[in-house]
């Protein structure tokens, strides 16, 4: 790898960045037209305007930030987290156009990335899964139905979701279509795509990331 | 085995059963029981990324780009050795006093801690101006020490030090957590916040 193009903003580009240049490889940022002051676009040895403010014209756009990546000649891409980093339409394009997606492959960020697939391969492979539904929520009264035999309070998450966004507790089921309304919206408008599913989480419990 | 043992053990089969290349993160839930159940897989690096090689010692970005780039992967599961203990807070520019809404504006002046074991990963500078349309993340500061005890101790002096001028962030929201008796004596789960806050 000669140029790495870094998908993203913020401190996860600069930290990709450094470890780019430590490594003596080149470094290419993108940027929207509000972030042409950023740290990221001072630091990386080019850098390209990919579009206006709203992400889905700029860091969510596949086909700007592919452009960069032809312009620039990158050999590979790295998405950092959030954005397109688990989007595997954006690492298939990738691999299509010849550029190495510095990531799993895009069948495997499918099949993980999409939480409800994930959690099905994990009760196939005898790992425990936190009690919730097998499945997508379907509709708000489908939802509903389910969390009543759940238990309250339950939690609903975006099956593409991560950082926290399109995730919400719902504590009672009058506040259900509400909530699970507002997350769906924001999974929407994060990921551009508004699946949804449950995902246990008891009292008194803690969550571990390994 | 131990649980965190069980838990490892559990992420590598996760991985496996996939054909899991390059970096990702499997998510569990542990009940008050010591049971253990997947939650889900973070397919790309993880925002906590530097606690992980704060710990191993071990660049987790340039091993991304080692495998990316095809050369043999070197680090056996053996060897990796947990040592010390790390603590990351995310310092997000956002108002603790109503709901964490978030709070941009121009980083008027800017003082960032330092000494050893201590790290700023961040992306702004005085005179940036944080932006309403996107994260309220400023950066992550993130400190290694032996025990969990000096890594506290370390994190409240790092925190005291930060300054971040122009802005609200929730900078002393981690210093009440810091200091919090539930949190010195591990009493926190995941809603501890919700419930016993205060």
């Amino acid at each position: 790898m000669k140029k790495v193009l870094v998908a993203n903003r913020g401190e996860i580009a600069v930290r990709i960045i450094r470890a780019c240049r430590q490594l003596g490889i080149e470094t290419v940022a993108v940027y929207s037209d509000v972030d042409r002051d950023s740290l990221h676009v001072q630091l990386a040895d080019e850098a390209f305007c990919i579009g206006s403010k709203d992400l889905k014209d700029s860091y969510l756009n596949m086909n700007n930030i592919l452009v960069a990546v032809g312009l620039s000649q990158a050999d590979a891409v790295h998405p950092g987290f959030g954005f397109l980093s688990e989007n595997p339409e954006f690492a298939r394009l990738c691999e299509q156009v010849g550029v190495k997606f510095i990531g799993p492959s895009a069948s495997v960020i499918e099949k993980m990335g999409d939480k409800s697939v994930a959690r099905e391969t994990m009760i196939a492979a005898g790992v425990p899964v936190v009690p919730g539904s097998d499945g997508l929520i379907e509709s708000a009264t489908d939802g509903k139905e389910v969390a009543k035999k759940l238990g309250y309070p339950v939690l609903v998450k975006a099956a593409a979701g991560g950082g926290g966004r399109g995730m919400r507790v719902i504590q009672a089921e009058e506040e259900f279509e509400l909530h699970f309304q507002a997350a769906k919206q924001e999974a929407d408008l994060a990921f551009g795509d508004g699946r949804m599913y449950f995902s246990g989480g008891r009292q008194g419990s803690f969550c571990c990331e390994l | 085995m131990a649980t965190g043992a069980c838990i490892s053990a559990a992420a590598v089969k996760a991985a496996s059963v996939v054909n899991y290349e390059n970096a990702g993160t499997i998510e569990f839930v542990v009940s008050n029981d010591f049971s253990f159940y997947f939650i889900e897989m973070n397919t790309r690096i993880q925002v906590e990324h530097p606690v992980t090689e704060m710990v191993t010692g071990i660049d987790l970005i340039q091993a991304q780009l080692l495998i990316a780039q095809g050369e043999p992967f070197d680090i056996e599961q053996e060897k990796i050795e947990i040592q010390g203990h790390s603590i990351e807070c995310r310092l997000n520019a956002e108002d603790p006093a109503h709901q964490f809404r978030p709070s941009p504006g121009l980083i008027t002046s800017l003082r960032v801690p330092g000494g050893f074991g201590v790290r700023m990963d961040s992306a702004v500078y005085a005179g940036y101006e944080v932006l309403p349309y996107y994260d309220s993340m400023v950066g992550k500061l993130i400190v290694h020490a032996e025990t969990r005890e000096l890594a506290i101790a370390k994190m409240l002096q790092a925190l005291s030090e930060l300054e971040i001028g122009g802005l609200k962030t929730n900078r002393a929201f981690h210093l009440e957590i810091l200091n919090h008796p539930d949190f010195l004596e591990q009493r926190i789960h995941t809603k501890w916040l919700e419930t016993d806050w205060k």
